[in-house]
């Protein structure tokens, strides 16, 4: 995997999720089998959140649209390409959703949708247990990366909209609840 | 030496009037520079709800069109928690009880927020 990460935060959680080359290795593998299944798996993502009359509102209209950037999003989860532009996208998509109003709640719910989708379409489509188990096993860490880089760039932009920085964010986060009062 | 000429500033502006009781100096980013704050209050929430307070003023005068902030009031029924900036990287915050006029404690802090500032 291309880690050209250059944020300590990112290479802590690559080396407590286990994230690394191999995983590249792993997931290139097993494009050709699930690529064909990539836009069924959004359709049936896109009717899942369809049913939700609270996200509804977010997708009414341009549904067709969504479907084609997740086909992009999804099939670059199998392009073996993790590095510096991967990393920007997944930002990218952060920077939109504070743009356009999504709630974090609605990316974990999504993710939470692919971690319980993505499974059994490589134990069925990949012909190697083992290979299959492996992918599954990349993939699950992978969405984790996207999840976390999506939503710290939401939390940056939001607070950076609201002018508050990285240190008084954190110092704001461990003074924590309740009066300026010492205990 | 610079920080005990603070420290005197902002004893001098709690001095000024029996209604202030307390001040402090605090960092953009929420780190107390110099107080002279009541025991009871926790210097680290202090400083870090003023500065946050602060740049939430700071964007909302600029998103109001009001200009560049001068001051954020805040007022509770048991008094008043002024918060001014001092210089480009920090905050004079003021704290008074009910009994204070507003016209003073203005004038007080802006004088200590400039004294302050050139000592930076």
């Amino acid at each position: 995997m291309e880690l050209h990460y250059s944020d300590r935060n990112l290479e802590l959680f690559c080396h407590v999720a286990g994230l690394s080359r191999e995983d590249q290795i792993v997931l290139t593998a097993v494009r050709d089998n699930v690529h064909p299944l990539i836009p069924w798996l959004t359709d049936r993502f896109y009717e899942v959140l369809a049913e939700e009359p609270e996200i509804k509102p977010y997708i009414e209209g341009r549904v067709e649209q969504l479907k084609k950037t997740h086909v992009v999003w999804l099939e670059s989860l199998f392009a073996g390409d993790y590095g510096v532009d991967f990393i920007k996208r997944q930002e990218k998509i952060g920077e939109t959703h504070v743009r356009v109003r999504v709630p974090p709640l609605f990316v974990a719910a999504s993710m939470a949708f692919l971690r319980g989708a993505l499974p059994p379409v490589l134990v069925v489509n990949v012909p190697d247990a083992k290979q299959a188990m492996l992918a599954t096993a990349s993939v699950l860490r992978l969405l984790d990366l996207c999840q976390y880089l999506i939503d710290r760039k939401y939390a940056e932009v939001l607070m950076d909209n609201l002018g508050i920085s990285p240190v008084l964010l954190t110092r704001l986060q461990t003074v924590g609840k309740g009066l300026a009062l010492a205990s | 030496m610079r920080e005990d000429q603070i420290k005197t500033v902002l004893t001098d502006l709690k001095g000024r009037s029996a209604s202030i009781e307390a001040a402090a100096l605090i960092s953009t980013d929420g780190l107390i520079l110099s107080s002279v704050l009541p025991e009871m209050m926790d210097e680290d929430r202090v400083s870090a709800m003023v500065a946050a307070m602060l740049s939430l003023g700071d964007r909302t005068a600029a998103e109001l069109a009001c200009g560049t902030l001068e001051q954020v009031l805040i007022t509770g029924s048991h008094g008043h928690i002024l918060i001014i900036h001092a210089g480009q990287d920090a905050v004079l915050c003021t704290i008074a009880n009910k009994t204070a006029k507003l016209g003073l404690l203005f004038l007080d802090a802006k004088y200590a927020a400039q004294a302050v500032t050139s000592l930076l």
